[in-house]
């Protein structure tokens, strides 16, 4: 522990995945079955309400009052999380959590601030002498990880980087710690093991119904979306994809991670192996069972059978194959399955301005 | 000759002599191996050695054309599927490739043929010039001018390594790609688990790729602007407040908008690296043996040390078959290669040289080993 820091059960309180919660916990040596019955009931129904928050944006109500329930809550959830087993549920958890625990690294005076962040893998340290009206400097390889967006003043590029340090504000600090812990619960997930024959029946009956809540939001959301288009229509794809169509029309050849872009793009919009073949027809050196092959393997139909998404926008930018930095409702497109969505919902999608 | 058996006598002897050592890779058995055999036949790959002498053992035995191992570190480095290898890290890799880099020597060296139209010529373009098709084949080579420009960029991106990201020598090495390039190795705890997102914004960061001046400058008089942090800034405000030092004698003047951004390019220009940023970004590249040979070449993938890049002949040290002659008859040749100035007719040139014709599919009308 970085001397001075003093933990109280306060703290713990606020950040239940400070190692020293996870210590104290590990004393009273609890099983599973302690928790679903009897006086600990409400670090059930506690975790339970987490998720389901999470799971609709919601925000997440103040910590309990007694510490040892809130650590024990914050457990019980990433086990739940781990049963439910699916990603986009636990990264909205992450993502609530995170948000609150923002709030109180907020409050935070420096020491307890940078003893968080170090907590959550982000090296960080206090400058002696502010430096360009900056008084905190955080390993540029944790900024880089944890940066909340990778653009505009985030950016490393724009950054005053020196010496393997990056300087930022307390207010960035604070924005960094956030990311951390969302990832690092993300992590805490996938890396549990848990042993579900252990499980008792209340909770595995809990499991279960979160399962199904939330099998029934998914299928909600995407009845949604199909519903607007139906077949893929080319008018609603982004530009940077309009832009390898064009080339590939024009006889063009173009490179290997324009053709996995646009392939992916196109699979993920519903058009058919053979639709996606179609237009790669054109390219000067098509060669139909290959590029069969590759395209199958997108599609997840081959290998490892994993379908492949597009690459975000910040990865087209890296490659150069974006062409105009969008926007919807004043908000930056991040995925160019973002704007072809957006732009079938009848939303306008601009260039920034 | 065919120059797949000349090939495979020569890189044998090669590897036969090779000691483990020399075959600067760490942690071997969290490593994947790959290879590609004289004969064409495609790559092997997934495969997994418990030290370096069996590794070594086994490229003495099959004799690679080329030879490459993982940049990341996995659980089981020899599963066959991708996802059951258990990625465990990465180590930070650049490549500097001259392929994609203007150089003086292109010219004499490198050549284009247009698949649509027929026309050709010196030089390297990205699309036929007469009929705008990129349907282009390319015949390329490597003079000592590819390798000092390659190196000129391999410093610049040491420099960012060192002074932007606080990396120590000893936590690098360089190796001579054995062709037109420099790796450049970061192997340290701090970047093993980087991922993706993180990968590509040092890739863009040395690239000095999204630098957007809207949130460099601030406004000055008038319509005038000055940069937001002064000329004692690190990072990419220091450079172009130097570049503002040169060009307009003070390192933060108040200029106008397309002064700036004149400025910003020049110095984006001059300071960037330039790297291919596909390798850094991806966690799972194959990337070349140090002191493997390159199969287009017949040139030693040379490890350096950091310092050593500024210093040493790297041509030299990469020249493997240094003993021995051919006679050659040479049609159509590129006008200069390695160290040489070539010319049609017969020519009696070292082993080496020789061999590097042979292996990069140079017109050959006589090939003897003198």
């Amino acid at each position: 522990m970085r001397a001075g820091v003093l933990l109280t059960t306060s703290d713990l309180r606020k950040y239940p995945f400070l190692p020293a919660a996870l210590d104290r916990i590990r004393e009273l040596g609890l099983s599973l079955a302690d928790l679903a019955a009897g006086p600990l009931r409400g670090v059930v129904e506690r975790a339970v309400s987490y998720i389901r928050l999470a799971a609709r944006g919601e925000e997440l109500p103040p910590p309990a009052e007694d510490c040892d329930e809130e650590v024990l809550a914050f457990m019980l959830s990433l086990i739940i999380l781990k049963l439910v087993g699916d990603r986009v549920l636990t990264r909205r958890f992450a993502v609530a959590y995170a948000r609150r625990a923002r709030s109180f690294m907020r409050e935070e005076d420096g020491e307890k601030l940078l003893y968080v962040l170090g907590a959550l893998g982000v090296r960080a340290v206090r400058l002696g002498e502010p430096r360009h009206g900056y008084s905190i400097a955080v390993d540029v390889f944790s900024y880089v990880e944890c940066a909340p967006e990778r653009a505009g003043p985030w950016k490393l590029v724009h950054r005053l980087v020196d010496g393997g340090l990056v300087l930022v504000s307390r207010y960035e600090a604070v924005r960094l710690g956030e990311e951390a812990l969302r990832r690092h619960i993300e992590r805490r997930v996938e890396g549990l093991d848990v042993d579900e024959s252990q499980l008792p029946d209340e909770l595995y009956r809990l499991v279960e119904e979160l399962s199904s809540e939330w099998g029934a939001y998914l299928r909600r959301v995407r009845e949604a979306w199909s519903g607007a288009g139906g077949e893929a229509r080319e008018d609603a794809f982004p530009p940077c994809i309009r832009a390898i169509i064009d080339d590939l029309r024009a006889g063009k050849n173009i490179p290997h991670s324009a053709r996995f872009a646009l392939a992916s793009f196109l699979l993920n919009v519903g058009m058919s192996v053979e639709e996606v073949l179609d237009v790669f027809r054109s390219a000067p050196d098509f060669r139909e069972d290959i590029a069969r092959y590759q395209v199958e393997h997108i599609a997840g139909m081959r290998g490892s059978g994993k379908k492949y998404l597009p690459y975000k926008c910040d990865n087209m930018r890296s490659l150069g194959l974006c062409r105009w930095e969008c926007e919807v409702g004043g908000r930056r497109i991040r995925h160019p399955l973002q704007y072809y969505y957006a732009s079938l919902r009848g939303r306008r999608v601009k260039p920034k301005s | 000759m065919d120059p797949s058996e000349l090939g495979r006598r020569l890189f044998r002897a090669y590897y036969r002599r090779l000691r483990p050592e020399e075959v600067a890779v760490s942690e071997v058995p969290r490593r994947e191996f790959a290879f590609t055999y004289f004969g064409g036949g495609g790559m092997q790959r997934h495969l997994a050695f418990a030290s370096l002498r069996d590794l070594l053992g086994h490229v003495a035995r099959s004799v690679p054309r080329h030879a490459y191992y993982s940049s990341a570190y996995y659980r089981d480095p020899s599963a066959r599927d991708m996802e059951d290898k258990g990625w465990l890290g990465a180590d930070l890799v650049f490549d500097i490739d001259v392929d994609h880099v203007e150089t003086p020597c292109k010219e004499m060296h490198d050549r284009w043929r247009c698949r649509s139209c027929g026309a050709s010529g010196w030089g390297a373009v990205e699309a036929c010039p007469r009929c705008g098709s990129e349907n282009v084949e390319r015949e390329v080579w490597v003079c000592e001018t590819c390798i000092s420009v390659a190196r000129d960029e391999a410093l610049k991106l040491v420099d960012f390594l060192e002074s932007d990201f606080g990396l120590s020598p000893d936590e690098m090495f360089v190796t001579f790609s054995g062709h037109r390039g420099f790796h450049v190795h970061v192997e340290s705890e701090a970047v093993r688990e980087l991922g993706q997102d993180g990968r590509r914004e040092i890739a863009d960061y040395v690239r000095g790729l999204g630098l957007d001046l809207k949130f460099m400058l601030v406004k000055a008089r008038g319509r005038r602007y000055r940069l937001r942090h002064g000329g004692t800034a690190p990072g990419w405000y220091g450079r172009l407040a130097r570049w503002a030092l040169l060009e307009a004698g003070t390192d933060n003047p108040e200029l106008g908008l397309k002064a700036w951004r004149a400025l910003l390019d020049k110095c984006v220009r001059e300071e960037a690296a330039a790297i291919d940023e596909r390798v850094t970004i991806d966690v799972r590249r194959l990337i070349r043996l140090p002191n493997s040979l390159h199969g287009k070449t017949g040139l030693r993938v040379v490890p350096l040390r950091v310092h050593e890049l500024e210093s040493i002949d790297v041509l030299e040290r990469a020249k493997v078959f240094t003993r021995g002659e051919a006679v050659v008859k040479l049609e159509d040749p590129p006008r200069r290669a390695l160290d040489m100035e070539l010319e049609p007719g017969r020519a009696r040139l070292p082993l080496y040289a020789a061999l590097y014709l042979l292996l990069n599919g140079a017109r050959l009308a006589r090939f003897e080993l003198a």
